[in-house]
């Protein structure tokens, strides 16, 4: 790992700073959820803001980042296809919402 | 194709090497996280289209105490916080710290693991069963009890193996492989959270 050079402190605080994004968004996506906008578009930023929390879990909390670009590539391959699957239909309710305003 | 492409080949998969550079147990962890993933997308996404489907939805903070929730999640976010400096301490070999973050992590699991029976046993005295409930939505209670049971069931293994690593961590017998693939485990079910709590008790 590139952090086994680095002092435990200085590591510690790199990943408070990754928490501290995390809570950061987590509120974000609560007031979104909390506000009034419709389903589809809240449910597509709500999963924007889920996909960065992820990926930043995944490449700092994993240490993904610091892997052999082989591994990065087989797991973004996975993450790939259930991103895919779980945009999908989300995306296709927002959609529906999108060309009812825009036909009204 | 040629020598030197046949010679880098056989480098890397001619047997008795890792192409990835990594493990076997750390590379069977991740193969078995992306699967993992696979089967909770899987479970969101049977959500998502019974959502589409359903001409009404409960509203969650009618069912939900929210602020309850979001502490959930500040819990799950902060355990894999010192998980993540519990690997970092373990690769460096400093086995006080690893103890001390071990032991943060498992009780913030045992701290989620904690409100969610506490919301569960809430949900179920206000009625709300697995094929039925108060809010007229019959699969409202299904998917909330599938999804975040599911989730719950994989949180309690992560608490068993991380146990298992903090007691041989404390006899000096695990491995800093052993701590890194615990917590890789560890942060695939925060991951699951985020996801968990942006569909089901935001949208």
């Amino acid at each position: 790992m590139a952090d086994h050079a680095e002092s435990g402190k200085t590591v510690y605080l790199r990943y408070a700073k990754i928490l501290g994004v995390l809570a950061f968004l987590t509120v974000t996506m609560i007031f979104i959820g909390e506000s009034g906008m419709s389903q589809g578009p809240k449910a597509m930023l709500l999963l924007l803001g889920s996909s960065i929390k992820a990926t930043l879990i995944v490449f700092y909390f994993m240490h993904l980042k610091f892997e052999n670009f082989g591994l990065i590539l087989t797991v973004l391959v996975g993450i790939f296809v259930t991103s895919f699957l779980m945009f999908v239909v989300p995306s296709y309710d927002a959609g529906q919402v999108l060309l009812r305003s825009l036909y009204k | 194709m040629s020598d030197t492409g046949a010679t880098a080949l056989d480098a890397s998969w001619g047997g008795g090497t890792s192409p990835f550079n990594v493990s076997w147990q750390k590379l069977m962890m991740w193969i078995f996280i992306i699967t993992d993933a696979l089967l909770f997308a899987g479970l969101l996404v049977a959500y998502g289209f019974v959502r589409v489907a359903s001409p009404s939805w409960p509203d969650q903070n009618v069912a939900f105490d929210m602020n309850y929730i979001t502490m959930m999640t500040f819990t799950l976010i902060a355990s894999s916080w010192s998980m993540a400096c519990a690997v970092s301490a373990s690769s460096a070999g400093n086995k006080k710290h690893v103890t001390i973050f071990l032991w943060m992590t498992i009780i913030g699991g045992l701290f989620f693991l904690g409100m969610q029976v506490y919301e569960w046993s809430h949900f179920i005295h206000e009625g709300a069963r697995l094929t039925s409930n108060p809010w007229g939505v019959q699969q409202f209670s299904t998917c909330f009890f599938v999804i975040t049971g599911f989730h719950g069931m994989h949180v309690t293994t992560g608490v068993i193996i991380l146990l298992v690593v903090a007691i041989r961590s404390a006899l000096g017998k695990s491995t800093a492989t052993g701590v890194e693939n615990a917590g890789l485990y560890w942060h695939f079910v925060d991951l699951v959270w985020v996801f968990v709590f942006a569909l089901f008790y935001l949208v």
